[in-house]
């Protein structure tokens, strides 16, 4: 792909073009009691999906305050997965590169069942500090770049913003190996401004840069190239321009851990609304609520840009429980694919991971593979972050849920039954829908639709002048005398409720 | 379960919801492959599931949508045949519905509620219609109502679940499947349906009918509405799923947004809308109230619309009287007569392409029990309508049965197994190959002779009103010769040719004036490439099509 021409597809950072009302415009906390959908709409918005002991164990904290404490203790002391035997090794090989590329994505697929905030954070930051393998291409880079983002992904900012330009697949992906004193690139200079700090503008809507910036910045960057034979970056002084440059309003020889920490002594107002905006798009919607951007930016700029202090802040508003933003955003491919996985507890097989990869990619999501610089539009993009959803990717949505729920295509065989014991009771038709629709959903079913619901996938066939008691014991009568039946009418009820428009939503 | 007396009203008719059932496989099927085209639209052709003509040199890659044109004949043209299904919730008493009234049997075990001769519908000498069903004597009197007596299998369950799936499926009472009889019949009348869908959902079930009924292969087939409600807002304003009717918040706005999304991708949705469109129900058809009325007038505005769907399914509930049967069952079967007769007169001129037929899951008890009602059986009559029928009672009826039972056997054992009438559907009335029916059925079961009193293979039929009969090709597949018969009612200039999956002719097999009566159209289908032709028969006032497949 030619990289100039997908790096003109970008346009001005947007800027926020509507706030929408809501009850709370700041990050007063939330009050109130400690309840069951509160606690799923936490999971839901930290993992991929909410599975039936991510709820309970955060519902058990007893307050938001200390689940949110409880993910982010586990984010951080999570291990890292194994990395791939070649992980230290590059190839000429093509087809060799690009199995070692699937193995890798498989493996992170796997990762993301198992790794909570973690590994929503690291995606976080996957699509922040964006970086394509067709451009860079060596798959061992891409485990470099995505072991770094996990171990700098709960917790403070700077470290990222530092290390990140370092490492062989962002060197490669925008070009700073190539640039060097006398022959500047002003590629990666531009994006850790635009793209990866601060943003072209900052709150008070006043340019945060100028072209001269730009090119000072990029000799700053000069000298750092890619070590292939050990995977990572490295400085080479006779390619740095060692020279006086002004960045900023700020002159001196700088290099490229200078450039940063200018970055952060002159624009902290600029980086932490950008930040917090960033933030804001992921847990709660695309569209930034201006208040609660402003007051994220400020608990940002107080921490020294702690990333787990401002979720702590967010994750605990009353904003964010807030009815109208819960079920307020699109899932992303990835919430949706791993989301199914871990709402009807299904461990993914190899050749199921196998089918998340194609799926995904086929409806617009390719971990390692992002379609620009700038991420997915889907996460953060307040003007096209409906691009998820569209009616070609919607038939794949619906055919993927449904492929786990069946069986099909490399997922095994699905017994709904473990899941209706622990979300509900199975011998009971009616309780057992409302309880899958609350498990699965994020926008609550009415009770007329969750019995419609019942009616034509448990109770199908069931002559509706029944009393309820007798609907009742004719489903009793399945699920005692015929439990084979009673799981084919089950996948049909959960077939049908990841196929509502609902489950689209998170 | 069903040892009470106490029994909830009938459901009230089910309001508009904010969710609405689109209910996964009914279409998903389709939607996935189409939407795979749609992203494939670059890749191999044979990757995107394009046919493949022809070989080597001379093959051809057809696109899947071009052959569109020649399915559309098949839906529209060739046989445009209906089958509309009425399931009866619940276990109907057919005692009660068709009474053999010369039977001491049946007034001796009914003291309460056995029904007096004089209230009657006479049928003939020995039965007569349930009197609340006074309403069909017109169309029996037109030879247009068949009652098979006493149909039912080997076996009989009483379990309403089972036995509902096992005439939803067309199993033996020991056999589990997970598909329909006419879902496997569409698998056949259809081969390819499911990667290659058709533009109209080929069944449409509404209001609850099983949904097994339907299922193939590739999972439920067609387009299902959960009430006539949720089929009125399509027909009003094109929205499956409802898109006003959200919470006032950026949750709510993010719900529109996906419901719109649905709505427009659904795959049937045009066709279904289209036809809504175009057919109106005739007001002086005098449908009564109630789900059944409702139901049966979105199927005849769809089929005078246009649409090409087979097979429509429909339901109404409440036949399960454990108590006071009387007032009960009276008020459902007037409404099923009322209903259908309507339907009929709604029809008008697509009344004769129209074949309706009655079941449920099972039969009542002989005798009454202490709630004034009767309990779970076996056996039951079924009705079948429509100008396509033999009218009249087929299978051996109840009364001498009844006579020589002993009082302590409750249950009407089965007379005609209602596998034969699905059979009569599918070879007389659909024109399936023997060996397809036998395929969908299990074998075995023939076809009741004279139930479809217009089989479409007979070349002794009258033509049709058009005057122009086209008979279905023997051999079918086939490697050399082929002979398709046909029939003019008047002498004339008449086209035939041999047309191609892309709407080309391939062959001219008669360019001719032809004198009235039967005629044979040869073929020789030696130098054709294997796969699937249409054999299309013109007279200046008419036109015929049947599929030929060619095998190599």
């Amino acid at each position: 792909m030619d990289r100039r021409a997908f790096l003109s597809r970008r346009r001005p950072a947007p800027a926020p073009h509507h706030t929408h009302a809501s009850a709370s415009a700041d990050l007063s906390p939330v009050s109130g009691e400690w309840t069951a959908a509160r606690a799923a709409h936490l999971v839901r918005r930290t993992h991929f999906g909410a599975s039936r002991a991510d709820v309970v164990s955060a519902l058990v904290r007893g307050s938001a305050e200390a689940a949110v404490a409880a993910l982010i203790d586990a984010a951080q002391s999570r291990p890292l997965p194994d990395e791939p035997g070649w992980a230290s090794q590059t190839t000429s090989n093509g087809g060799t590169n690009i199995q070692r590329l699937y193995e890798w994505q498989r493996g992170w697929y796997a990762e993301m069942m198992e790794g909570g905030l973690r590994e929503k954070l690291t995606l976080f930051w996957h699509d922040h500090f964006a970086t394509a393998q067709v451009t860079y291409e060596q798959a061992s880079f891409a485990v470099d770049y995505l072991t770094f983002l996990r171990e700098e992904a709960v917790g403070p900012f700077r470290p990222l913003l530092e290390g990140i330009g370092k490492r062989p697949a962002m060197l490669r992906f925008l070009d700073n190996d190539a640039n060097e004193a006398g022959n500047l690139n002003e590629n990666y200079a531009r994006e850790i401004m635009e793209l990866f700090s601060m943003g072209i503008t900052g709150p008070d809507g006043q340019p945060n840069y100028t072209q001269d910036d730009v090119i000072e910045a990029a000799r700053a960057l000069t000298g750092w190239v890619v070590d292939e034979n050990n995977i990572r970056g490295r400085f080479r002084s006779e390619r740095h321009d060692a020279g006086q440059k002004t960045i900023l309003g700020r002159t001196g020889a700088w290099d490229h851990d200078d450039l940063v920490q200018i970055l952060f002594d002159e624009r902290a107002d600029a980086i932490a609304h950008f930040l917090a905006g960033k933030l804001y798009a992921w847990f709660v919607h695309p569209v930034p609520n201006a208040g609660v951007v402003a007051a994220l930016a400020s608990v940002l700029q107080q921490s020294d840009f702690d990333v787990p202090t401002a979720l702590r802040a967010l994750l605990t508003s009353a904003h964010f429980y807030d009815p109208a933003v819960v079920g307020a955003r699109l899932k992303s491919p990835m919430e949706l694919a791993i989301g199914v996985l871990r709402e009807l507890g299904v461990t993914p097989s190899a050749a199921a991971l196998e089918t998340i990869r194609t799926r995904t990619q086929s409806i617009g999501q390719e971990v390692l593979n992002p379609p620009s610089v700038e991420g997915w539009p889907g996460y953060d993009d307040p003007l096209e972050y409906r691009a998820w959803v569209t009616t070609g990717t919607i038939p794949e949505r619906r055919g993927l849920a449904e492929s786990v729920i069946y069986g099909e295509s490399g997922f095994a065989g699905y017994d709904p039954l473990p899941l209706v014991e622990q979300v509900s009771d199975r011998f009971d038709p009616y309780r057992l829908v409302r309880d899958l629709a609350d498990h699965l959903l994020a926008i609550p079913l009415t009770d007329a639709a969750a019995d419609e619901l019942a009616e034509q996938t448990v109770l199908d066939g069931v002559p509706m002048s029944y009393s309820r008691e007798e609907r009742n014991g004719f489903w009793v009568e399945i699920v005692v005398s015929a439990e084979p039946v009673a799981r084919e009418r089950l996948r049909h009820l959960l077939a049908a409720l990841v196929n509502l428009p609902e489950y689209q939503l998170v | 379960m069903c040892d009470h007396d106490l029994h909830a009203p009938t459901r009230p008719e089910t309001k508009r919801r904010a969710i609405s059932l689109d209910f996964g496989r009914d279409h998903d099927r389709d939607h996935a492959t189409w939407s795979r085209r749609d992203f494939l639209t670059g890749a191999t052709a044979a990757a995107a599931g394009a046919f493949l003509l022809g070989s080597g040199a001379h093959a051809r890659t057809v696109r899947a949508s071009s052959h569109t044109p020649l399915l559309r004949s098949l839906g529209g043209v060739e046989t445009d045949r209906v089958l509309v299904i009425i399931q009866l919730g619940g276990g109907n008493d057919g005692l009660n519905m068709v009474v053999p009234y010369t039977s001491d049997a049946y007034y001796r075990r009914r003291p309460q509620i056995g029904l007096a001769e004089s209230s009657l519908m006479t049928l003939d000498g020995d039965y007569g219609l349930n009197g609340a069903m006074s309403s069909l004597e017109g169309m029996w009197g037109e030879g247009d109502l068949a009652i098979v007596h006493s149909a039912g299998y080997p076996n009989h369950s009483r379990s309403h679940f089972r036995s509902t799936d096992i005439w939803a499926s067309a199993s033996d009472a020991s056999e589990t499947r997970s598909d329909g009889w006419t879902g496997r019949s569409v698998d056949r009348m259809f081969p390819g349906h499911v990667s290659d869908p058709l533009p109209y959902p080929v069944a449409v079930r509404i209001g609850g009918a099983s949904s097994l009924l339907t299922r193939g292969a590739g999972g439920a087939l067609g387009m299902s509405f959960s009430n006539p409600g949720q089929f009125d807002r399509l027909a009003q304003t094109g929205q499956f799923y409802d898109e006003a009717d959200v919470p006032a918040t950026l949750a709510g706005e993010e719900l529109r947004f996906v419901r719109e999304i649905y709505n427009s991708g659904l795959r049937y949705r045009d066709a279904v809308y289209n036809a809504s469109q175009a057919g109106t129900n005739d007001a002086e058809a005098g449908y009564p109230g109630g789900g059944l009325a409702s139901s049966l007038a979105s199927v005849a505005r769809l089929i005078k619309g246009g649409l090409g769907s087979r097979i429509f399914a429909v339901s109404i509930g409440g036949f399960d009287t454990h108590s006071n049967q009387l007032d009960r069952q009276t008020g459902l079967l007037r409404q099923i007569a009322e209903s259908v007769r309507a339907f009929y007169a709604d029809l008008g001129a697509d009344a004769d392409r129209v074949l309706t037929m009655t079941f449920s899951e099972f039969g009542r008890t002989i005798s009454q029990n202490g709630s004034a009602g009767t309990d779970h059986a076996e056996a039951s009559p079924l009705l079948v309508f429509g100008g396509g029928v033999g009218g009249g009672l087929y299978g051996d009826g109840p009364g001498p049965v009844l006579d020589g039972l002993p009082t302590n056997q409750n249950a009407l054992p089965m007379s005609v197994d209602f596998r034969r009438v699905y059979a009569s559907v599918l070879t007389d009335w659909f024109g399936m190959p023997d060996a397809d029916t036998s395929a969908v059925l299990g074998g075995g079961f023939s076809p009741l002779t004279g139930l479809v009193a217009r089989p479409i293979t007979s070349v002794d039929d009258a033509p049709e009103a058009d005057g122009l009969r086209l008979g279905a090709p023997t051999p079918n597949p086939v490697v050399g010769r082929a002979a398709v018969p046909f029939t003019l009612d008047a002498a004339g200039p008449v086209v035939a040719e041999l047309v191609d999956l892309q709407g080309r002719t391939v062959r001219v097999l008669l360019d001719a004036e032809r004198p009235a009566g039967d005629g044979t159209l040869a073929l020789d289908a030696r130098g054709l490439a294997a796969g699937l032709y249409l054999v299309r028969l013109r007279t200046p006032r008419a036109s015929r099509a049947v599929p030929l497949t060619v095998v190599r």
